[in-house]
């Protein structure tokens, strides 16, 4: 398992890990049994293509590196690392991107 | 010495001879032919920007009503507009904010609503006089019903602009975007290679009447715009067009997170190459353009450069700063700046478009002065309580809870041994410890994330703390965190309810 980010406070804490498929099952229960509530993040980052300006705002704030620039300028972004933090999403000025449920 | 007028080559425009390029092109022509040769070969070079440019509006004649009205305030889609001038016109500004919708709809949205032909809600209110009897107005327009809707920006098309980080340990919300903790990354703006000022530095060719790229359409250069700096690179302008004629391809509204609305606005200038001091100057590449990264973490007007940087390095993706490799983003689009210094350099080859000698050349003096400020603003030391009651983190939880009686405070201070702020208790923190039956000491029920100002800050700075932690009141420490005072929400009201 592989943690990616964590929040803690006094009252309650958030972890993002990725999981490998065989062990899902295993480590779901072993969570959930625990107390925790375990949710499966596979809707990564939409873009709104008609709203996107291409400016690479996102670029900077996407810590797993989502986005990016082609040699045109052109925005790219590889959603399959998406992790679903959401800082993308605040940083936008043209609210292009959303996260669905 | 070569030397072109403009008349020449707009002859050239009209027989279709003319040769233009665009900045980025002209780089590797100067570079292959010399200054010489490109000047000979090439008589425009065409520039573009598109990025965030708050300080633009627009201003719109709506017809008069019958009976008539005499404007005194205007709302486009509860966007308030300014109408102290004669009875149907009013400027909206990008900036203003929706009075039901707050930050996510402003005057940015209601220009380009405006743009793409939407319907807009005009409600105006009035006092009412002989010649003017109505008072109240309530309408829905779109552009194609205005009379005018003159796009008249007091500041664009800034020549660069100062890249932006953040030193504290929170992500702050500016308009250069979140800025992430702990110099977690850097934002610029500007094209660089195609910025327009940045390629007639000297304003040889810009001016008072410059016919340019505005939105689209076909517009102008009225002058130097507000905050015009030259003598430092901040050169900007007013610029003038007509709203009907533009797209949203180059007009688009924008919001950034808990700060507010702006506008994306596209513009460029073509440059005619009359010299060679032109020609070279049209020869800038994104490495020469030299910028200060700024810690927009500093509330303050006067934020210490970290570092010089050049455009050719932010926009590589990654800069160094403070010895760590920090990732860059733009906030404007270059590849729509791209797109507008191509679409500039069709219509001039297409014989559409005609370049012109300024009326009156900008101003290379003028300078950016702060604000004379008659008030003298109070510092938290002026308003602080200094005799604040603290308590060491070893005290018992009892302890504690006995000084918040005896003094009737709400918060105490916790420091360590030698006398540094370590946390604070709060009357909230000692309810909670009685109700889980916890009783520990002090340290271990403080809350350690202690919001704190010091003394010389601007009273300003520190209600702006307590407001965005919804916290109500904070230690003052000095260099050494030892606490010297405690600033509270109440102390803040009462001096404003004294300035009233
Ligand atoms: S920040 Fe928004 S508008 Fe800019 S490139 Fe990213 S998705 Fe597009
Ligand atoms: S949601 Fe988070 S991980 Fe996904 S693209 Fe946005 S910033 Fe990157």
């Amino acid at each position: 398992m592989n943690i990616s980010q964590a929040h803690f406070d006094s009252t309650h804490g958030e972890v993002i890990a990725d999981i490998d498929k065989d062990h899902f099952k295993a480590i779901k229960d072993a969570l959930t049994a625990k107390g925790a509530q375990v949710i499966v993040l596979d809707y990564p980052i939409v873009r709104d293509e008609e709203e996107c300006i291409e400016c690479g705002a996102c670029i900077s704030v996407c810590h797993v590196n989502v986005f990016s620039f082609s040699r045109d300028w052109s925005l790219e972004m590889d959603t399959d690392k998406c992790i679903q933090c959401g800082t993308c999403i605040k940083m936008c000025p043209h609210n292009a991107l959303t996260l669905e449920h | 010495m070569i030397e072109k007028s403009i008349h020449e080559i707009n002859n050239r425009i009209r027989d279709g001879s003319v040769n233009v390029v665009t900045a980025e092109e002209m780089v590797d022509i100067v570079a292959e032919l010399g200054v010489e040769g490109a000047t000979r070969e090439v008589d425009v070079v065409t520039t573009g920007t598109f990025g965030a440019m708050c300080s633009s509006g627009v201003w719109l004649n709506f017809g008069h009503s019958e009976p008539p009205i005499k404007m005194s305030k205007v709302w486009l889609n509860n966007v308030e507009a300014y109408s102290g001038v004669a009875a149907v016109d009013a400027f909206i500004g990008a900036g203003q904010l929706s009075e039901a919708e707050g930050m996510d709809y402003g005057g940015a949205h209601v220009i380009e609503d405006l743009v793409r032909g939407r319907s807009v809600d005009l409600h105006a209110t009035a006092y009412g006089t002989d010649s003017y009897p109505r008072k109240v107005l309530d309408t829905t327009i779109n552009i194609y019903d205005l009379n005018q809707a003159i796009m008249l920006t007091p500041r664009n098309a800034y020549q660069k602009y100062n890249a932006a980080t953040n030193g504290t340990s929170r992500t702050i919300y500016t308009y250069m975007g979140s800025l992430l903790p702990n110099y977690g990354n850097v934002t610029y703006s500007g094209a660089g290679v195609l910025s327009p000022l940045s390629n007639d530095p000297t304003y040889q060719t810009i001016g008072t009447g410059t016919r340019i790229f505005l939105g689209g359409a076909q517009g102008y250069i009225v002058g130097e715009g507000t905050q015009h700096s030259p003598q430092n690179d901040f050169a900007t302008l007013m610029l003038k067009g007509d709203l009907k004629e533009m797209s949203s391809k180059y007009i688009r509204a924008a919001n950034f997170h808990a700060y507010g609305t702006s506008l994306y606005v596209g513009m460029g200038i073509p440059i005619p190459v009359i010299n060679e001091k032109v020609a070279l100057s049209t020869a800038v590449t994104d490495d020469d353009i030299v910028t200060n990264v700024l810690d927009y973490g500093i509330p303050s007007r006067d934020r210490p450069p970290l570092r010089t940087v050049t455009y050719g390095e932010l926009r590589s993706g990654m800069i160094e700063l403070n010895g760590k490799e920090v990732p860059t983003s733009s906030m404007s689009s270059f590849k729509t700046a791209r797109k507008i210094a191509e679409e500039l350099k069709d219509w001039i080859q297409n014989g559409e478009f005609f370049v012109t000698a300024p009326v009156e050349h900008l101003p290379s003096q003028t300078a950016c002065n702060p604000m004379k400020q008659t008030g003298i603003s109070p510092l938290v030391d002026d308003i602080m309580s200094k005799n604040v009651v603290i308590i060491e983190q070893t005290a018992s939880f009892h302890q504690a809870a006995k000084m918040i009686m005896d003094n009737a405070y709400d918060h105490l201070p916790v420091v360590s041994e030698n006398n540094e702020l370590v946390g604070i208790v709060t009357a909230w923190d000692i309810s909670k410890a009685v109700a889980r039956d916890e009783h520990n000491l002090v340290k271990d029920i403080m809350t350690k994330k202690v919001m704190t100002a010091n003394p010389d800050d601007p009273v300003e700075i520190a209600a702006r703390t307590l407001d965005k932690n919804s916290v109500s009141a904070m230690p003052v420490i000095n260099a050494n965190r030892n606490v010297i005072g405690i600033i509270t929400s109440d102390d803040i009201s009462k001096l404003l309810a004294r300035r009233v």
